[in-house]
Order: structure tokens, then sequence, then C-alpha cells
């Protein structure tokens, strides 16, 4: 049987601080098993984990303990073995591949450690690139590309190429991307890992103003620095939630 | 010298550790260099290779020429071959000869075989001399003199006379003459054509007129005498003979280098082939130059650090070099193998015996050609890969971490230029093939009106010492159709001296009143037939009526003239009871009254302009000593031509029917030069149309290969299987698009030059071209179809692994 979300429905949260709402997303006992030859590993193993709108939740551990997993399997690029995740109340994990696709281009917004920029593509090609998979006119998406890149201020910057900008900058046309198609949560993945230090806190300082424009966050870090950004630390073990950590 | 060792030792282990690569590449090369071996031996052996005469060079051929109607290649008439000959000071020798065919009696029965009637001068200015015996007299070139000679071949010595030393002196019969051999020629000789008998010309003064033209001169210019002034020696003799002589006043005469003449013919149909195989190993060249590209991609890291442990970039392009020109090398091995294959394989599709002029061995030139393509293909495909891998930033390389890193923006616009390349001349060559194929359909099924189904032919040749005059031959022929026509199951009975839809035809130029001179005439083909030929072959008759038996020597000439030929001659008038007539022919002769209209029909399949202008005269009218027999009897033909066979027996047993064949066979033979060709050309198509495939389907798999984390980040970012299906098989569209329309342009302007060898067809005909387009379209999104569905099942989360 298969669920389906109306992606319309979902809108960016922008909801402010300390007004938790019911559950954006819900993970209830979540499983992942990588299975190799014969080798079985738990990547993850009984997750329990509600984000709300509005949230700025971070997860940290060690090299290992299953972080990117989970922000996988939170961002729909991965299904879990077992266990039932619901975004906005409704179970995605029995969707088609089309549907996943739909949800991650409406409701999930990608930031990657690495950027991910496509190197072909100008800077403002590239933050309307998820518009272009949502069949969005030219005239929609131009509109909503200047705006997200007004967001990250790097209006000046939309007709060069990634290879042209510093890592900082990538970045922030990263956040641009992902904030372009409004999605419900942002999720965020090692953001200043690829970073130094001055321009780690610059894209930090602009995840913490989205998130108090009302913008849920899901980060992955391992920085301790960046955790106390977050309203809520999660703490990830050998694939299992250790610690739970409240407040900046 | 040690470097260049070392190069070549690191060239064999690194190919070596790439077998699948490897393999590809050789493959792929040994087919473009394969044919190119095949068809420069046939190319070489037509137009390049000297012949096997000593000093070929001063042997020329001197043609009439008819400047006003663009004739470059008629020949002399006795008189003016005479006057030449004695007033010129270019030439050592200058012969006349011709070609025939003779019926020669060797055993029990006569055949038919080819020979030469040539004057004395011929052997001479060929440079060849009799091993055995000796050659004709200038005494002999007189008719009635000339009737007891013969030579023969050194082939007809061997096999029929079993090399008997005491052949000079026997007896041969030929064309009803009994003639002494008096010498043999040595082995391979073969001229003109593939004679093996040859008999003196004998000059009959009463049967030559000043404007006749179909004598051929061979002349050996003097040691420093060049063609040229040759040349401007013979116009100015043929300025005085129309001084002289008023009914010359149109004509002029060139020479020509007789290997350069024989070619001329053949010439447009070789040099296409050439072309197509050059386009082949272009093709061949792009596709391993794309593959080349591939990896020398997935040899980034290594070139890296060669150039890091201070490796030159000229000793990176030289390595790279060293093993694309072994890899071509290796190909050109393989290449020479298949091109020996080839080469013997479409000699099989030849049904005819080569001129001994025509060698296509593959010897000492075609193998220097085939090293000159295989290290410049080499080169060519092996350098833009080298200097591309040797120009990159290898250290950027190593240290970016980007979605497009194993690849750089410029290597891919080089790839999709080679394809773009590759589909472009891939159109171009199939474009010609389908022409050619168009060609022979329309040509074939034109041919399906002479209903060919029950109809048999064969030719008849009444040699002249036993059917002397007119009399005679409509004696035999009138009494051979009564015959035949009163055997049981024969339906009808014709004879043409040219049918429609073949290989050769009778041009002539018609006259009428009102043309006046003879530069207004029209040049027509022209054939003598039988009553009852146009019924047979399902000729529609337009107007007036067929030639009937009342159409005899005692009534006045009539003709039929094909449709056009009479819209020609007689615009916006009724051409019933016009007056033609043909120019050159016997003032006795007289104008003929035009008593039908034809439709218009093919008559030489080896034109390169179509002539629809046709002329049909009453054969009983006519008599040639030649004639084209027609049988529809019962059944499928074999009864037909058992009947003839028979028949021909009851009235002279020494005669035999010549190429007896169904009419439908007659038809497929004579378009066997056409189906060859486009044999040939659609093989190199479908060839070429296979590499560009290959090479298609092999930019985009390595594209999606190359761009799996890019699909990866773009599946993340919302992209389904559908928008990156569109997108792989979008880019491959792309190329195959810019590929079609440049191939398209190329063709437009290339298969202009194919006129000569297509009939019926336009070169630039819109189905053809439609049909080659979308199949290549086709062929560019399944190519781009499993590389497309590869890209599909990309995980998304590539995207966060490759962090």
């Amino acid at each position: 049987m298969t669920t389906t979300i109306d992606p319309e429905s979902a809108t960016m949260s922008r909801r402010s601080k300390g007004e938790p709402e019911s559950p954006l997303l819900q993970l209830e006992n979540i499983h992942k098993v990588f299975t190799t030859d014969e080798v079985e590993t738990h990547a993850l193993s009984a997750v329990f984990l509600e984000i709300r709108s509005g949230e700025f939740v971070s997860i940290s551990g060690p090299s290992g303990c299953g972080k990117s997993t989970l922000l996988s399997i939170i961002g729909l690029l991965d299904t879990a073995t077992d266990g039932t995740y619901r975004l906005e109340g409704k179970p995605i994990q029995m969707l088609s591949a089309v549907e996943r696709a739909r949800i991650r281009n409406r409701q999930i917004g990608f930031i990657f450690q690495s950027f991910n920029l496509l190197g072909e593509l100008t800077v403002f090609e590239n933050v309307e690139l998820p518009l272009t998979y949502r069949g969005i006119s030219a005239a929609e998406r131009k509109k909503r590309v200047q705006e997200a890149l007004e967001r990250v201020k790097m209006v000046h910057r939309a007709k060069h190429l990634p290879a042209q900008l510093s890592g900082g900058q990538q970045q922030r046309v990263a956040v641009a991307r992902a904030l372009a198609g409004g999605p419900a949560v942002l999720l965020a993945d090692e953001p200043t890992g690829n970073l130094d230090s001055t321009n780690a806190e610059g894209v930090m300082d602009l995840l913490r103003d989205l998130h108090q424009g009302g913008t849920t966050i899901c980060m992955v870090t391992h920085d301790p620095r960046f955790s106390r950004y977050a309203d809520r630390t999660i703490h990830l073990f050998d694939g299992r939630v250790v610690d739970e950590q409240r407040g900046r | 010298m040690d470097t260049l060792i070392q190069d070549i030792r690191f060239a064999l282990r690194s190919l070596r550790r790439a077998k699948g690569y490897t393999t590809v590449m050789i493959t792929v090369m040994a087919l473009g260099i394969g044919v190119n071996v095949t068809v420069f031996a046939l190319v070489y052996g037509i137009l390049f290779r000297p012949w096997p005469l000593p000093h070929q060079e001063r042997i020329v051929v001197v043609n009439m020429t008819e400047p006003r109607r663009h004739f470059k290649n008629m020949g002399f008439s006795w008189q003016n071959y005479f006057d030449l000959r004695d007033r010129s000071k270019s030439f050592e020798h200058l012969g006349l000869n011709w070609d025939n065919t003779a019926m020669v009696t060797l055993g029990h029965d006569p055949e038919r075989l080819s020979a030469g009637v040539l004057t004395s001068d011929v052997l001479p200015a060929l440079g060849v001399m009799p091993v055995k015996g000796r050659n004709f007299t200038r005494d002999e070139e007189i008719w009635g003199h000339n009737w007891t000679q013969i030579m023969i071949s050194d082939r007809i010595w061997r096999d029929r006379f079993h090399s008997d030393p005491n052949i000079l002196g026997q007896t041969i019969r030929m064309n009803g003459r009994v003639r002494q051999v008096i010498a043999i020629l040595p082995p391979r000789f073969r001229y003109p054509e593939t004679a093996d008998f040859w008999i003196p010309a004998g000059f009959n003064a009463a049967d030559d007129k000043r404007t006749d033209t179909g004598l051929q001169v061979v002349g050996r210019l003097k040691p420093g005498v060049t063609v040229e002034q040759a040349d401007a020696e013979v116009k100015n003799i043929m300025g005085q003979l129309r001084s002289e002589h008023p009914e010359l006043k149109e004509y002029s005469a060139r020479v020509t280098q007789i290997q350069k003449h024989e070619a001329d013919n053949d010439r447009p149909f070789v040099l296409f082939l050439l072309f197509a195989v050059i386009f082949v190993l272009m093709i061949a060249c792009a596709n391993v130059a794309n593959l080349g590209l591939v990896r020398a991609a997935g040899r980034r890291r290594e070139i890296g650090l060669r150039l890091a442990l201070g490796a030159t970039r000229g000793r990176i392009v030289r390595q790279l070099l060293t093993e694309s020109v072994m890899i071509s090398a290796a190909g050109g091995a393989l290449g020479i193998l298949l091109g020996y294959w080839g080469n013997k394989l479409w000699q099989l599709g030849v049904p005819l015996e080569f001129p001994f002029t025509f060698n296509f061995a593959i010897d000492a030139p075609v193998l220097l050609y085939t090293a000159a393509i295989t290290v410049t293909a080499g080169i060519i495909f092996g350098l833009a890969p080298a200097l591309h891998a040797a120009g990159e930033n290898f250290i950027e390389a190593l240290r970016e971490g980007t979605s497009q890193a194993g690849t750089s923006r410029a290597g891919r616009r080089m790839r999709n230029v080679f394809v773009v390349a590759e589909v472009s001349l891939s159109l171009v060559l199939l474009a010609g093939a389908g022409l050619m194929v168009r060609s022979l359909q329309r040509v074939t099924a034109d041919g399906e009106r002479l209903r060919p189904d029950g109809a048999v032919t064969g030719q008849l040749l009444l040699p002249i010492a036993s059917y002397p005059d007119e009399n005679a031959l409509r004696r035999f022929l009138r009494e051979f159709v009564r015959r035949l026509e009163s055997e049981p199951g024969v339906h009808q009975v014709a004879g043409a001296t040219m049918l429609p839809y073949a290989r050769n035809s009778n041009e002539l130029v018609v006259m009428t009143p009102e043309t006046g001179e003879q530069k207004n005439g029209v040049v027509s083909h022209e054939s003598a037939i039988l009553p009852g030929t146009m019924k047979l072959l399902n000729l529609k008759l337009l107007e007036g009526r067929e030639f009937s038996p009342q159409d005899d020597e005692h009534s006045p000439r009539v003709a039929i003239l094909s449709t056009s030929l009479a819209k020609k001659l007689f615009p916006g008038r009724d051409a019933l009871g016009q007056k033609i007539k043909f120019v050159g022919q016997a003032d006795s002769v007289g104008w003929r009254t035009v008593v039908g209209v034809s439709e218009d029909v093919l008559m030489n399949v080896e034109d390169s302009e179509v002539i629809p202008y046709i002329a049909w005269v009453d054969e009983y009218q006519e008599t040639s000593q030649f004639l084209q027999i027609l049988v529809r009897a019962d059944g499928d033909g074999s009864g037909g031509a058992a009947t003839l066979r028979r028949v021909m027996r009851s009235m002279d047993p020494n005669l035999p029917i010549m190429q007896l064949r169904t009419l439908r066979e007659e038809l497929r033979f004579a378009l066997w030069i056409k189906r060859l060709l486009a044999s040939i050309i659609g093989v190199l198509a479908v060839l070429a149309f296979i590499i560009a495939g290959v090479g298609l389907y092999g930019v985009v798999a390595y594209g999606v290969a190359q761009r799996t984390r890019e699909i990866g980040i773009r599946m993340a970012l919302g992209a389904d299987a559908r928008n990156v299906v569109r997108m792989v098989v979008t880019q491959s569209a792309q190329l195959t698009l810019a590929g079609l329309v440049l191939g398209l342009l190329s063709a437009f302007a290339l298969t202009r030059f194919m006129s000569a060898v297509i009939i019926g067809v336009s070169p630039t005909d819109p189905p053809t071209f439609m049909i080659v387009s979308a199949l290549l379209a086709l062929s560019g999104i399944a190519a781009a179809w499993v590389p497309a569905l590869r890209a599909a099942r990309v995980d998304p989360m590539v995207a966060l692994r490759c962090d």
C-alpha cells in the first residue's frame, strides 16, 4: 500500500522561536542494517527522534556513529531497514521512488559538506536547479532564485561559476539552493566541514539567521563549537541515540 | 633511442593492462584500415598502377571530338586516320583498332569469344611484340587481304592448344572464315578489352566516310614528345582536314595518355569509393580518439604524478602517442588481413573478366598506403587525447573534490566534437548508400514494366562470311522468326539491336528538315527492332502504330519516337507523318517517316545523364549482323530457351545463341555494377553507422559514469528517474542533432557528385535524407537509452558518500 503526501501543502515553516508545534519529523524505532557479503553492519539501532517545525537540531557523534546515515534517511535519500518514519504525520517508507523524489524536491533542502554545486552551471542555475524539476514557470523561478540569493547575500555572484567562488561563498550558494524551493526542513551534513574557521563561522551565522526567521534545521556536525548553535543536540554512538542536550 | 624503447615497453605494458580498451581500439582501427586496404587496391589498380607495357607514359589514345556537343571520345574513320598517320610527326607508331565479338570454332561447337581488330601499328604502339610468329603488315590492312591471318593469346595457346609448339600455321575458323595462326602474343596481354584473338583491320574504301567515328586510334609518342605537344599537332592536322573536307567542320581531336583515358569512365566510381572509405577511417579515428580521451581522463592521476616527478609535457605527449601508434599499427596489421579478404570478396561479385591492365594485388604500393594511413591515423587519433591529457592541470585535479572530478570541460567538449563528427560523417555515407539503393530499387522496379517473367533473350551474331549482304541477313531473320513463331508454346517473338535497361547503347544524332545543320540535331538512343518488339516488351504506343511485316526493304523507311524525342523535335506539333534522319547515315537511306510515338523508357543504366530520347527503327529495313532475340513462351523461360537453341541449330549449326538468359536475368545482369557498388557502399555505411553508434554510446555511457555524483546530487535535489533519463537522452539527442545538421549540410554538398553513379533519383532525394536522418536519430536515442537507464538507477546517497 502506498501513502501519498500532498507536497503542495508543505510550505516553509516560519514559526517564532519557543512555539514548537506537533512533530514535523517523527522517527520511531529506526534500524538500518548494511549487508556486505555475509557481514551485517548495524548502522542505526532503535533510533527514536522527533523534530518540530522551527527547531534547530544538531546531530553529533564520532566518525562512523551513523550521523550521515540518519540524515540520509531523514532526507529520503535512503530507507530504513525497519521502523516508522512520518513526515508531517504521514508515513513515508512505502512511497515510490518518484514520490520520494517529489518530497525531496518540495519539502527538503539539502546542504552538503562539499557544497555539491554543479561545476557546469552558474550560481543562478545551481539555485534554480531544484525548481526546474518542479515545473515552475521561468518567471517564478527567477523570482525565487533572486530571493534565495538575496537571503544569503550572493546576488552579485549570480552569473559566476562555482569555481570562481571561495569555499564559504560556494556554501552560501548551496544554502540558497536549499532554501529556494521553500522546504519544510533544511538538512545540513557537516556544512562547515570543508571550510576554514572564518568561513565556517559565516555559514553558521547564516543558518542561525535562517532559524531565527523560522526555518527548521537538522544539522550533522562533529564539531561541538557549531552544535551550540542548535536548540537541541542529539548524540549518536554506534548507531544509537545516547544523549540529548537542550538549549544553547 | 633509449627513451623510445622505454616508451614502447611502457606502452605495451599499459595496453596489456587495459585489455578491453585495447581490443576495442584495435578492432575499430582494423575495420577502418581494412576497408581502406580493399578499396585502395581497387582505386590504385584502376587509376594509378602503371600498365604492364614498356614506357606506358608514351602510349596515347587519339579521339575525334565534337566540341559543340561536348563529345570527347569519338573514334576516327579510316581516311581521317590515314591522314593523321601520314601528317603527324609526334608519333613513333599510330595504329587503329576496335574490339569485336567473334564466333570462333576451336572444338566442335562455335563459341563467342572476344577479339581485337588491329592495324599493324597497334602492337608496336603498345610496345608488345609476338612471343612467337610475326606482327600484321601494312599490306594486310586492305579489305580482302585481311581475311586469313589470326593471332592468339598465350592463354588460348596453353589452354586450348595445349601449348602446341607447332601452333603457327594451324587454322581456326572465325566468323565463317578459316584463318591461319601467325603469332602468339605475350602472356597476360589482352587488348582491347579482354581479347583472346587478333585479326587484321582491313580498309574498305566503299565502306568508309569521313564522318565515321567508330575506330579507335592508339599511338606511341616519340621520345621527348609530350602529350600536350602531340595534342597541339593533332588539333592542327584536324584544322587542315576541316578546311579540306567541309563535312568535318564540327570536328576536332585530342590526345590523352592511355591510362588516363581508360580511367576516365571509372574515375567517379572509384573516387566515390575512396571517399567513402576515408570517411569510414575518419569515423574510426574519431571513435578511437574519443576512447583515448576517456582513457586519458582515467589516467589523470598517473599523468599528474609523472608531471610532478619531472616529466615534461612533450614527454607525456610522446608516451601517449607511442601507445596510439602501436594500437594503430596492430589495427593496420589486422586491417591488411581484413583488406585481403575484402579484396577477394568483392571480386567474387564481378561477373565479368577484368581487362589485363587491371591488377588489384595488395602489394608494395598498397602496403605503403596502408602504412601511411596507419601512422597518420595513429597520430590523428592519439594527438588530441595526448595534447589534452598533457595540457591539463593535474595537480589541481588531484586536489579538487568537485562533482566533475575525473574529467574536464575541455575534455567533454572535445569528445562531443568527435561524436558530432562521427554522426555527420555517418550520415553522409548513409545518404550515399541510401541513394545508391534507392536508385537500384527504382531502376529494378522500373524494369518490371517489361514483364520480364516468361521471356528469354539471346544474342545473335551473323558473320559476314556466311551472310555477306542485307538480303541474306533478312532472309535468315524472317525464316528464323517464322520457325520460332510456329513452335508450340511460343507466344511472341521479337528482337532489338539494343534492349532497354542495358549496360550500353547506340547513340546517334537525329535531324529533321527544320533542324537544318547537324549541330541542331538531338542526340538519341537508336535501336532497330523487329515488328512486335514493343508489344513483347510491354512498351506502350501512345500514338500511331508499331512496325509491321509490311515495313520492309521495299517500303518507305519508318521510325517510332519516344514521346520525349517527339516533343523535342516537333514541339507543339503532331509527330506522326513527320520526317527524321540520322546524322552520318548513308545518303541512299533518305528521310524516315514517323509512324508512332512510344512511351519513354530507360535505355542505358550506366548513363551518367539519362537521355530520354529514343528513335526506334525497323530491323527489316536496317538489317544488322547483331540482334538480341526475344521469345515469350509458356513457363518460366526454360522452354523458350530450349526452343531458341533448337531452332538456331536447325537454321545454322555453326551459329550459337549467345548469352541466353531469361529477360529477368538480363535485367539483373545489366545492373551488376550498380548492385556491387551499392553493396560495397552499403557495407561501408553500415560499418560507419555501427562505429558511430558505438562511439555515441561510449561517450554517453562514459559521461554517465563520470557524472554519477552529479546525477546523485540532482536526485538528492528532487530529480526523479524520468528527469535523469531525459537529461541523458537529451544530451545524446543534442549531439546527434548537431551531427545530423552538419551531416545533412555535408551530404547536400557532396551527394551531387554522385549523379554519375545514380540514376532515377535526385542526389538530394528527400525520402532518402529523411530516412537516414531518422535512422541516425533513433540510433542516437538507442545509444543513450542503456546509459540513461543506468543513470536513473544512481543512488542519490552518492551525494553524501563522496563527501
